[in-house]
C-alpha cells in the first residue's frame, strides 16, 4: 500500500494548525517590509490535522526499526534503545535551554557533559574529551584538523603529508583525511584480516601524519599487534587515530587509550545505545591524549570550584566546529546509559556481544564460508560465495531474510570481501532470536539451492519490493516542486 | 566471458582506444563496463581542453560505484559523446560502438607503443 | 544488566557450542598488556528511580525559556511547535530505524524525507536539496568547499554580517583546506555592494551572504546576485532563522545559487543548540555535486511508487578520498520532524506564523525606539530580530534584567564589530507576548 504524499492530498481550505489572535497592534505588512521583499506563494500542501497523523503514522508501519525486530547489521550496533532515557531527555529543562543563555541558567547542562566527558575518559583511557562532534564523520574530521594542527605546530606541517588506512576501512576514513588534504595511502591486509605489518613498517615514515585503525577491525577481528602497531607509527612521530565504531567488543576490557591511540572518536548512536534516527542525529565525542589537549575544537565545558562553564582559552585549538551547542540531547542519553551500566556493566555488555556473534558464527560454519579463525569479536563476515553458482548473491540473501521478518546484515562491505554480510547482532538480542535467526539462514540456505528465485524474487511481503535504483539515478526526481 | 575485440588498443585500466590517423576514439571495455553495473551518469567535458596521458577523462557513475577514466594518450579533446548525456546506458550496451566516450586529436603517436593490443589484453584480463 | 535478555543457563549452553568455558575466553586476544585486570571507575549502575531521581536535580539546575520573557535567537528559535510533531516522530519504527539502505524496510523514512527534501526546495527557490545536515554552520562549511571544488579556486568572499559563529566554523574547514576567505565589508547594517564589486575577481568561488543577517536585517539578495553574476561567481545565501522563508522572497527566485543554513526552527526543540538541523539545496547544475544523502522517487518491480536513497555514488563510502564530502549521516529524525511541523502549519500556517514573527518585532523596535538612552542604529527591513546599542556595558544591562526575570542574549558583538556601542540583538517571535514586551521596555527604562 503506497502512501501518498501530503501534496497530493492537498486541499486548498484544509487547516492543521492554530494561532492566538495579534495582541499587539497589527499594522500593514506592507508598512513593515516592502513588498518586494515578500514571497507571493510558498509551495507547502493544506492538509487537516487528522489527515496528516494517518499520514505518519502509515509511514511509520512501513519502516522497520529495533523496536520491530532482529537489525544485525554490522558495525552498526543496533541496540536497544532505553526508554527511560527519552523521557529524561523529554525533560522541558533540557529541552528548552538556549545556548547564548547565561551559563549561571544552565549549569545542569553543563554538568552533564562535563559529566559525561569525565565517564568516557575513564571508559576509553583518553585524557581530554570534546563532546561537539555532530556524527563519526564529523569525529574523524575533527580528528584530522587536530593532527593537521598539532603537526603544524611543531614545525612538522610541510613534511607530513600522509594517512595511512587499511584497504578494510569504512568510506569516511579516506574521505575525512582527504578533506583536510591529506594524501591517502592504503595499507593491505593480510591473509588473516589484519594489517599487514610489513606493509605498515614500509610505508611508515616521518611523511606519515597518521594511521587510522578500527579495533576491532571491520571484519570483526582484533588488531593483536596493537601493540607493535602503536610503537611502528610512535617510533616515526607519527599520530594512531582509533575509529571507535566498533567500541561494543570491547567495554570494559581494553580500552584504546592503553593500546597506544592519540585520538579517538565514540559513536554514541552505536556503542552508547542512543537512537540512531532513520539516519541521525548521532554524537561523536573525540578523545585525545594530553598533548593533543591545546588543539581541541573550542568551547570545552570546565569545572571550577564546582561551577561549570565554556571555555574558549585554547590559543591553539582548532577553531569552532558547530554553530552553538553540541548534540546535547544525544549526550544526555549517553550519560544516562553509562550510569545504568554502572561499574561492572561494560564488561557484560561487551561479553554478551561477542559471546552472541560466537554463537552465530559457530552455528553457521556449515552453511556459509567463513574466514579460517576460529573466533570473532562482537561481528562476524559470512562470504555466501558458494552459492553464486545458483545465481544468489549477498544481497539476495539480505532480501530473502527480510521475508522472514529480519532486518539483512550490512551487505557488501568491507569491500576487501567480495560477497559479504556482516552480522552484528549485540548484546541485546535474546538466544531466542539468535536460534531463530540462526534457523532462517540455514532454511535460505537451502532454499538457495533447491530454490533460488525465491531468493532473486525476494522479498515478497514488503510495501515495496526491489526499488529500481538505477531508474532513480537515471531518471532524477527529488522533489515535489508545486508550480 | 566479455568480449575483447580485436583491432583496439586497451590500457592496464580497461579503456579502449582506436586509432584512425590521428585522432583517438577511446571507451571502456565490455568487462570494465560489467564490473561497474548499470551506469547512470557520465560527466561530459566541452572540447578544447588539453589532455595529458594519464589524466582523468571523465567520472562513469554506476549505481553502487564511480571510476575514474584515464586518457590513454595525450592531445586536444575533440568531443565526448553526447549521446550519453539522455542515454548513459549506451556505454553498457555497446561499450565498442554507440557508447563511444571522447575523441581525442593525439599530438605524440609514439604513446600507442605503451598500449596493449587485443592479445594481450586477453592475457591481462585472463578471469 | 537490565537490556541484556540472556539468562545465565543460556550463556552456559551457547558457551558450550562455541567450545568455550567462559565468555572472558573469548577475549584471549587482547594482549595481557592492555587487558583491564579491574572493574571501570564508572560508580555503581543506578536504577530507572534513581536515575530519574538524578537527573531531576540536574534538571532543578536549568532554567528553562518557556518561564516567561526570553529575547534569544541568533543561532536558534524559540517557535511553537505543534503536538503533533512529538506524538509522530516518538513513534518507535521512525526513531530506532537506521539510514535506509535497505528501501523495502524503510520506505517510512524515505517518504518523510523526500517530502522534507520538496518542502526545502520549495521554500528557497532552488532546484534539488539534500536529506540534511549537521547544523546551519556546518552546513555553510559544506557549501563553501563544493563551490570551492566545483570551480577549482580557493578563495571565497564572504559576507562580514554573517553571525560570527557562523564565520568561526568556515574558518575551522577553510584552515585545514588551503581556502582563503576574505570579508566584504558592512555598511549602515547590510553588506556594502561597492566594496563587494571591488573584492569580487575571477579567483573567487563563490560570495557566501547571510540573510536576515547576524543584525537581523534583510539583505537585498536580487541586488548582490546582480553584482556577482557579473563577474560568473556564485552566491551561496546562508539562513539561520529559517522560519523567514515563510514571508521572505526565495532567494532561488532573487539570483542565488545555493541556499543552505538552519532549519532547526522548523519544529525542533533548541535544545540547547543540538543536534540541529542544517540543510543545503541549490540549482539543477549542482545536483551530482551536493554533500551527504538524497532521497529519489522511483518504481519498484510491481511499478509501485518507491523511495530510495540516491546518487549514492557522491558519497564517501564509495568514492572514498574522492567523495563530494566525508558526511555520512544526514539529522533524518530531525528532518522528520521539520517536515511534519511544515505539513502540519501548511502553506497558509507558516505565512501566518512568520507574519506574527513581523509584528511583534517591528512592535517591539516601535517601543524600544521610544527609549532615549537606547540607540538603535540600523532602520532596515528586518525580520524577527534586531541590534540595539545600549548606554552602558551589555553585561551590566544583562544581569540587571535577569535579576528581573528577563533572558537576553550573552552574545558580544562588539568583538567582531568594534565600532558598536555595547551591542545587543533582540529576538522576538509568534510565543513573545504584548505583556512580556512591554514588560521588557518598561523594565530597560527602569534600570538604564
Amino acid at each position: 500500500m503506497s502512501v501518498k504524499l501530503l501534496y497530493e492530498i492537498s486541499v486548498k481550505g484544509k487547516k492543521a494548525y492554530s494561532l492566538p489572535p495579534l495582541d499587539v497592534p497589527s499594522i500593514p505588512i506592507s508598512q513593515l517590509l516592502p513588498d518586494e521583499l515578500q514571497r507571493k506563494k510558498i509551495g507547502l500542501p493544506q492538509v487537516s490535522e487528522p489527515e496528516i497523523v494517518r499520514h505518519f503514522t502509515n509511514l511509520a508501519t512501513q519502516n522497520y526499526g529495533v523496536d520491530t525486530g532482529f537489525y544485525p547489521l554490522g558495525s552498526c550496533t543496533m541496540k536497544y534503545n532505553p526508554k527511560i532515557n527519552e523521557d529524561l531527555a523529554a525533560m522541558e529543562e533540557f529541552l528548552n535551554i538556549h545556548p547564548l543563555q547565561d551559563e549561571e541558567t544552565v549549569q545542569g547542562a553543563l554538568e552533564i557533559i562535563y559529566n559525561s566527558a569525565e565517564l568516557l575518559k575513564e571508559i576509553t583511557g583518553m585524557d581530554n574529551f570534546t563532546l561537539f562532534p555532530a556524527a563519526g564523520a564529523h569525529g574523524e574530521l575533527t580528528g584530522m584538523m587536530i593532527t593537521k594542527k598539532y603537526f603544524e605546530s611543531i614545525g612538522e606541517g610541510e613534511k607530513r603529508k600522509k594517512i595511512l588506512i587499511p584497504d578494510s576501512a569504512h568510506g569516511t576514513n579516506p574521505a575525512s583525511a582527504a578533506t583536510v588534504k591529506y594524501e591517502v595511502c592504503t595499507i593491505k591486509s593480510g591473509i588473516n584480516g589484519e594489517v599487514d605489518l610489513e606493509d605498515l613498517r614500509k610505508n611508515t615514515d616521518e611523511s606519515v601524519a597518521a594511521l587510522m585503525l578500527t579495533n576491532p577491525n571491520t571484519l570483526g577481528i582484533f588488531e593483536h599487534n596493537i601493540i607493535e602497531i602503536a610503537k611502528i607509527m610512535h617510533s616515526k612521530g607519527s599520530i594512531l587515530y582509533y575509529d571507535g565504531a566498533n567500541l561494543n567488543a570491547l567495554l570494559g576490557y581494553a580500552r584504546p587509550g592503553d593500546m597506544g591511540f592519540d585520538i579517538v572518536h565514540l559513536n554514541l548512536h552505536k556503542t552508547f545505545s542512543t537512537p540512531h534516527g532513520g539516519g541521525g542525529p548521532g554524537s561523536a565525542p573525540v578523545g585525545v591524549k594530553e598533548y593533543l589537549a591545546p588543539y581541541l575544537p573550542v568551547p570545552i565545558v570546565e569545572k571550577k570550584n564546582s561551577k561549570f562553564s565554556f571555555s574558549y582559552n585554547y590559543p591553539l585549538s582548532i577553531g569552532r566546529i558547530r554553530l552553538s551547542g553540541p548534540n546535547f540531547n544525544v549526550i544526555l542519553k549517553t550519560y544516562a546509559y553509562i550510569l545504568t551500566l554502572g561499574a561492572k556493566g561494560p564488561r557484560e555488555v561487551s561479553s554478551q556481544a561477542v559471546i552472541n556473534a560466537n554463537y552465530i558464527r559457530e552455528n553457521l560454519k556449515d552453511y556459509y564460508s567463513q574466514d579460517m579463525r576460529s573466533r570473532c569479536m562482537h561481528e562476524c563476515v559470512l562470504n555466501p560465495s558458494e552459492y553464486l553458482k545458483y545465481g544468489v548473491k549477498a544481497k539476495d540473501i539480505s532480501k530473502r531474510l527480510i521475508d522472514y521478518g529480519m532486518h539483512p546484515p550490512t551487505n557488501y562491505f568491507p569491500l576487501i570481501v567480495p560477497e559479504a554480510l556482516m552480522i552484528e547482532p549485540t548484546e541485546t538480542e535474546s538466544k531466542e532470536t539468535l536460534d531463530e535467526f540462526i534457523e532462517v539462514m540455514i532454511k535460505i540456505a537451502e532454499e538457495a539451492k533447491e530454490n533460488p528465485t525465491l531468493l532473486l524474487e525476494a522479498p515478497h511481503n514488503t510495501p515495496v519490493r526491489r526499488p529500481d535504483e538505477v531508474k532513480a539515478a537515471r531518471d532524477l526526481d527529488v522533489a515535489y516542486l508545486v508550480k | 566471458m566479455s568480449e575483447i575485440r580485436d583491432g583496439l588498443n586497451y590500457t592496464k585500466t580497461d579503456e579502449w582506444v582506436k586509432v584512425a590517423g590521428n585522432i583517438a576514439t577511446v571507451g571502456i571495455t565490455d568487462y570494465a563496463q560489467a564490473h561497474l553495473g548499470d551506469i547512470v551518469f557520465v560527466e561530459l567535458k566541452e572540447g578544447g581542453v588539453e589532455i595529458k596521458k594519464g589524466d582523468v577523462l571523465t567520472t562513469i557513475e554506476s549505481v553502487k560505484s564511480a571510476s575514474d577514466i584515464y586518457s590513454p594518450v595525450s592531445g586536444k579533446l575533440i568531443e565526448m559523446n553526447k549521446a550519453l548525456e539522455a542515454n548513459p546506458g549506451l556505454i553498457n550496451k555497446e561499450p565498442y560502438d554507440g557508447g563511444w566516450i571522447a575523441k581525442i586529436e593525439m599530438n605524440n603517436l609514439e604513446e600507442i607503443k605503451d598500449l596493449m593490443d587485443s592479445e594481450k589484453y586477453r592475457e591481462y584480463r585472463k578471469e | 544488566m537490565k537490556y541484556i535478555p540472556v539468562t545465565k543457563e543460556q550463556n552456559e549452553e551457547m558457551l558450550k557450542k562455541i567450545g568455550v568455558n567462559s565468555g572472558d575466553e573469548l577475549f584471549s586476544v587482547i594482549p595481557d598488556e592492555v587487558l583491564l585486570k579491574e572493574n571501570l571507575n564508572i560508580g555503581e549502575a543506578l536504577s530507572e528511580i534513581e536515575l530519574k531521581n538524578k537527573f531531576k536535580d540536574l534538571a532543578e539546575r536549568n532554567v528553562p525559556f518557556n518561564k516567561k520573557n526570553f529575547f534569544i535567537g541568533e543561532v536558534a528559535y524559540n517557535h511553537y511547535i505543534p503536538s503533533i510533531v512529538s506524538h509522530l516522530a516518538r513513534q518507535s519504527q521512525f526513531y530506532t530505524s537506521y539510514t535506509p539502505y535497505q528501501p523495502e524496510l524503510s520506505q517510512g523514512t524515505l517518504t518523510a524525507i523526500y517530502e522534507f527534501q520538496s518542502y526545502i526546495v520549495n521554500l528557497t527557490g532552488m532546484d534539488v536539496s539534500n536529506a540534511s545536515l549537521y547544523d546551519g554552520a556546518t552546513a555553510a562549511s559544506e557549501a563553501m568547499l563544493m563551490l570551492c571544488n566545483h570551480t577549482n579556486k580557493d578563495k571565497v568572499l564572504v559576507s562580514s554580517l554573517l553571525h560570527p559563529n557562523v564565520l568561526d566554523v568556515l574558518k575551522t574547514y577553510a584552515s585545514v583546506s588551503d581556502i582563503e576567505i576574505i570579508e566584504v565589508a558592512n555598511s549602515d547594517g547590510s553588506i556594502s555592494c561597492s566594496d563587494l564589486e571591488e573584492k569580487l575577481s575571477n579567483d573567487i568561488a563563490c560570495f557566501m551572504n547571510q540573510s536576515p543577517n547576524v543584525f537581523g536585517i534583510i539583505e537585498d539578495v536580487s541586488a548582490i546576485s546582480k553584482i556577482v553574476s557579473k563577474k560568473n561567481i556564485s552566491l551561496v545565501n546562508v539562513i539561520l532563522e529559517a522560519l523567514s522563508l515563510g514571508i521572505i522572497n526565495p532567494p532561488g527566485g532573487e539570483g542565488a545559487s545555493v541556499v543552505c543554513g538552519e532549519a532547526q526552527s522548523f519544529g525542533n526543540e533548541i535544545s540547547f543548540g543540538g543536534p540541529g538541523l542544517g540543510f543545503i539545496a541549490a540549482k539543477k547544475e549542482f545536483i551530482r555535486k551536493l554533500p551527504g544523502r538524497i532521497v529519489g522517487k522511483t518504481i519498484d518491480l510491481d511499478g509501485k511508487t518507491s523511495y530510495v536513497l540516491t546518487l549514492r555514488a557522491r558519497e564517501q563510502d564509495i568514492r572514498r578520498e574522492k567523495a563530494t564530502s566525508n558526511i555520512c549521516t544526514n539529522n533524518s529524525l530531525c528532518a522528520l520532524k521539520a517536515t511534519i511541523y511544515l505539513s502540519t502549519l501548511g502553506e497558509e500556517g507558516l505565512r501566518e506564523v512568520a507574519e506574527q514573527n513581523v509584528q511583534k518585532s517591528h512592535y517591539a523596535f516601535s517601543e524600544l525606539s521610544k527609549i532615549g538612552k537606547i540607540n538603535i542604529p540600523y532602520k532596515k527591513p528586518f525580520f524577527n530580530e534586531f541590534l540595539i546599542e545600549l548606554p552602558e556595558d551589555t553585561d551590566i544591562v544583562r544581569e540587571k534584567l535577569y535579576n528581573r526575570g528577563i533572558y537576553v542574549s550573552t552574545s558580544h558583538l562588539e568583538k567582531y564589530h568594534p565600532t558598536l556601542k555595547n551591542p545587543l540583538i533582540l529576538s522576538f517571535t509568534e510565543l513573545s507576548s504584548k505583556e512580556e514586551i512591554d514588560y521588557l521596555v518598561k523594565t530597560l527604562k527602569e534600570v538604564l
